[in-house]
């Protein structure tokens, strides 16, 4: 048998998943890596039911490809699952890598025919490419899932807890109507603040549950008459 | 004639002075007041409030449009002249010494 042509996939660059054009860069390398796969299979198909080559191989490259086409199927979906792709683009890398040391071994076996070597290391290094392959994957998935957690946490910096809202708005009703609309807006400012630097839920309900428990007195300073620049 | 009646000069109400005091020409809003007298967020509107009354304070909304901060107006307070030397006069007359009960306000600073 005569040595197999190298594995041709075209390079894919992906930098963020921000957009739609690098989801479908994503998309592209899955179903690159499933084509990948499925042509090694057939390759080593081809090698006939009596090679040790064959036979050790087939059954990782089942597997191999079984994977591979789920990791196509999740990254082609409508929303793509960050974590879920990441989780099968790595044990897509790790198969294929094992794969590839199972070639290689092969190989180099002293059993093996010696018509088999150049098969074989053509065989672990299209596995190689393969493997590669799933590994920039991964590593696209994962930089892009770090990056998604941080934009959720940004996002996450500065969201009031409706709770601490309402709580407000209960303090301000129980002030004087006219003063009502001031603090109600001066409350909403200042949890806001206590949102954006502290982020958590309970700093914002203590501050919340303060203002409800000092709304009686701020209503009766409220209502006091206004002595005029009154001295100590 | 009779003298109108001042603020009771609470441990509260003297920190809160004492932290307006600190930069009497500066701006604060209420957390930054909370801040630099070390009290709690959210137990300083109603000493505000009676500053105000007396006219020892003022207070005004931020010139800042919300939609373009991403944030609500925050209400920004200062000591009125007067105001500042009434409230130094206080503080010297106040019969409680923080010091003595070991509180000393916070340095004027932000919500960091």
């Amino acid at each position: 048998m005569s040595r197999l042509p190298p594995l041709h996939v075209p390079p894919v660059a992906i930098a963020s998943l921000n957009d739609p054009t690098s989801i479908a860069d994503v998309r592209d390398l899955a179903i690159a890596i499933t084509n990948a796969v499925t042509k090694i299979q057939a390759n080593v198909r081809d090698l006939g039911p009596d090679s040790t080559l064959g036979v050790g191989l087939g059954q990782a490259l089942t597997s191999d490809l079984n994977l591979a086409r789920t990791l196509a199927d999740t990254c082609g979906r409508e929303i793509l699952d960050l974590g879920r792709a990441l989780t099968r683009a790595n044990a897509l890398a790790r198969d294929l890598g094992a794969t590839g040391v199972l070639a290689s071994d092969s190989a180099f076996s002293d059993s093996a025919p010696d018509p088999d070597l150049d098969l074989a290391l053509d065989l672990a290094r299209d596995l190689a490419r393969a493997h590669g392959l799933a590994n920039d994957l991964a590593l696209a998935l994962a930089h892009n899932l770090d990056s998604a957690h941080a934009v959720r946490k940004q996002r996450g910096a500065g969201r009031v807890t409706p709770l601490a809202g309402r709580l407000l708005a209960a303090a301000a009703h129980l002030l004087p109507a006219g003063d009502r609309a001031r603090y109600a807006e001066e409350f909403r400012s200042e949890l806001a603040e206590i949102a954006r630097v502290k982020a958590r839920r309970r700093p914002q309900l203590a501050y919340a549950a303060r203002q409800v428990a000092s709304a009686w007195r701020l209503r009766a300073d409220l209502r006091a008459p206004r002595a005029r620049k009154a001295a100590p | 004639m009779k003298k109108p009646p001042g603020p009771r000069m609470t441990i509260p109400v003297q920190l809160v002075l004492r932290a307006l005091l600190a930069e009497p020409g500066q701006e604060m809003y209420g957390l930054q007041i909370c801040a630099a007298a070390g009290l709690p967020s959210g137990t300083i509107h109603p000493i505000l409030a009676r500053f105000e009354k007396l006219e020892w304070l003022e207070s005004r909304w931020e010139d800042a449009v919300p939609q373009d901060e991403g944030r609500p107006r925050r209400r920004y307070y200062h000591l009125t002249e007067d105001g500042a030397e009434r409230a130094r006069i206080a503080l010297a007359q106040a019969t409680t010494s923080l010091a003595t009960l070991g509180l000393r306000p916070r340095p004027a600073s932000g919500l960091t």
